[in-house]
């Protein structure tokens, strides 16, 4: 369709923590100088800088991308925020994507850092004003309130119990344990998420991930640059993005439309006729466990109603037919909004590159997927990685 | 048409009051830190050097905005420094007129990137661009770590 290839030639990545001494500027920093000397690269040789957050009101900094520039390298180059709210982590590459498939550079950072502890007394207060003014907010609902409504009805709709669900926190907890940037990594069991407190039934505290502060970062290269710079790039293959409206009680609540879409409008760019063939290991934004199914069926990872089931059978396991979050996920390691997506394109990276240690997936795995979710149940942010 | 624009005041609409309940507990940063470590405990301001490219950065950096290198040396400018430029503002934040303006100007340090942005002693008529200036700051035992430390910057 007349786009440049694009390549991630280095990624970096912070450790995720429920304080971080450091400011989300430092992490910032600190994310992109790994990326940077992952790739071999200098600040100078970066044309473009390309930065994704989460809402102004988590950090307390409003024009934050102006704020995190320093940290992420921007001064004095083209640079750019970009925001759709908690999909941000995983469009924030694919805004990068678009500085370089058009031509306009052949070096492009992508950072995206989130401080969520300055946040008092809960982020769940900055959440408040999205909801709408008049018919919502005087309610003082949290988000978990009607994810639990949304839990609720993805269960009822397919026949699950909680503990179907629940063996996504499990697996994905468990996962973690090998990831280096983990926060809550803990070798849970399912009587641990079933038994936890209960926040707004059927939502316990194990099925959610937790804040956390973190930055992570890639270098986006043209064809050219990226082939002189390492023997293992790995190639952005297709990218989507959708947004349905925030009026939430209009949606079905089991379904995730917005994320097929998003997920269609990549699989055509890529060549993806088939995604429960071709896609050999994903990583789908779970900030709540049955987000994770949720979205592998709107991703059309399996046939709808059919996540759960996969998941109980192993197919979902890092050692599984289709590796689902090998990370450990938002659930665990941990949930700096945007750094989690951008996280998620890291393993994926990672995994295609077969530089994941002990969360490498078996079987050279040549296609995976990225996909990040948020706002009032409106965005899905898809990214296909190749080999 | 529904812009009624011959009302200005939102309550001679429907209304409904709302506000963003959270507040900030801002880390002060690992640069942040170093700085107000020695305000407090010294009484002098710290700036970065960058050991790859020389830069100097106030306030300290972690890192070289020009290079990228990562900080490695961080020096001690004192408390004294040059006015860069100052204003007499007369309004507060929420639109309230102030009895007695206050007098806010930009101190730099030769040779440094950056400044510090604070209350200047003196009427607008005692200052001029260029002139030494030096910190004021609260006795040690009633420093705290925050930028309010410092009093304000007088006349050298």
């Amino acid at each position: 369709m007349g786009y440049r290839k694009v390549a991630i030639v280095g990624a970096g990545l912070t450790k995720f923590v429920r304080r971080a001494e450091e400011t989300g500027q430092e992490m910032a920093y600190l994310a992109s100088k790994m990326a940077l000397d992952q790739a071999g690269l200098k600040l100078k040789d970066v044309e473009m800088v390309t930065v994704g957050s989460a809402p102004d009101a988590f950090d307390g900094v409003h024009m934050k991308g102006e704020y995190l520039l320093s940290g992420a390298g921007g001064n004095g180059k083209p640079y750019i925020r970009n925001f759709v709210g908690g999909g941000t982590g995983v469009f924030a590459p694919i805004h990068g994507w678009m500085h370089v498939a058009s031509g306009a550079c052949d070096v492009c950072l992508v950072v995206c850092s989130e401080k969520m502890s300055s946040c008092h007394p809960h982020p769940q207060g900055a959440f408040l004003t999205i909801f709408d003014h008049t018919t919502e907010q005087p309610l003082k609902p949290t988000l978990i309130w009607i994810f639990a409504l949304e839990m609720r009805r993805y269960m009822e709709t397919y026949g699950l119990t909680k503990a179907d669900v629940a063996r996504v926190a499990v697996k994905n907890k468990n996962n973690a344990l090998d990831h280096p940037s983990a926060h809550v990594a803990e070798a849970v069991t399912l009587e641990d998420v079933l038994n936890s407190e209960v926040l707004a039934e059927p939502v316990n505290r194990l099925d959610i991930s937790p804040s956390s502060d973190g930055a992570a970062a890639v270098v986006l290269a043209s064809e050219e640059v990226a082939k002189r710079l390492t023997d293992k790039p790995v190639w952005i293959a297709g990218v989507g993005w959708n947004l349905d409206t925030a009026y939430w009680a209009t949606k079905d609540l089991y379904y995730p439309r917005y994320v097929e879409k998003a997920a269609r409008m990549a699989y055509e760019m890529a060549g993806i006729t088939e995604p429960h063939k071709q896609i050999q290991v994903a990583e789908p934004y779970d900030p709540f466990d049955y987000k994770e199914l949720h979205h592998m069926e709107g991703l059309l990872l399996c046939e709808r109603g059919e996540a759960a089931r996969l998941t109980a059978e192993g197919y979902t396991a890092r050692t599984g037919n289709l590796p689902i979050c090998p990370s450990g996920g938002a659930l665990g390691v941990g949930n700096p909004i945007s750094a989690t997506g951008l996280m998620k394109v890291i393993e994926i990276f990672l995994q295609l590159r077969e530089e994941a240690g002990k969360r490498q997936v078996p079987g050279k795995p040549r296609v995976g997927l990225a996909q990040a979710w948020g706002d009032l149940m409106q965005v899905g942010t898809v990214i296909v990685l190749k080999r | 048409m529904s812009f009624k624009e011959t009302i200005n005041v939102n309550t001679m609409l429907g209304y409904f009051e709302g506000e963003i309940p959270v507040n900030y507990q801002y880390t002060l940063g690992v640069g942040g830190n170093k700085f107000f470590t020695a305000l407090m405990e010294k009484g002098e301001f710290i700036a970065s050097e960058c050991t790859a490219c020389g830069v100097k950065t106030i306030y300290p950096l972690i890192y070289c905005e020009e290079c990228f290198a990562p900080i490695e040396k961080y020096i001690s400018l004192g408390v004294e420094g040059e006015l860069y430029s100052f204003t007499e503002c007369h309004y507060d934040y929420q639109g309230n007129k102030y009895d007695k303006p206050h007098v806010l100007g930009l101190v730099r340090f030769p040779g440094v990137r950056g400044g510090i942005f604070h209350r200047i002693a003196g009427n607008m008529d005692s200052l001029r661009i260029g002139m030494k200036v030096v910190a004021k700051l609260k006795p040690k035992a009633e420093r705290s770590g925050t930028i309010d430390d410092i009093i304000c910057f007088e006349t050298a």
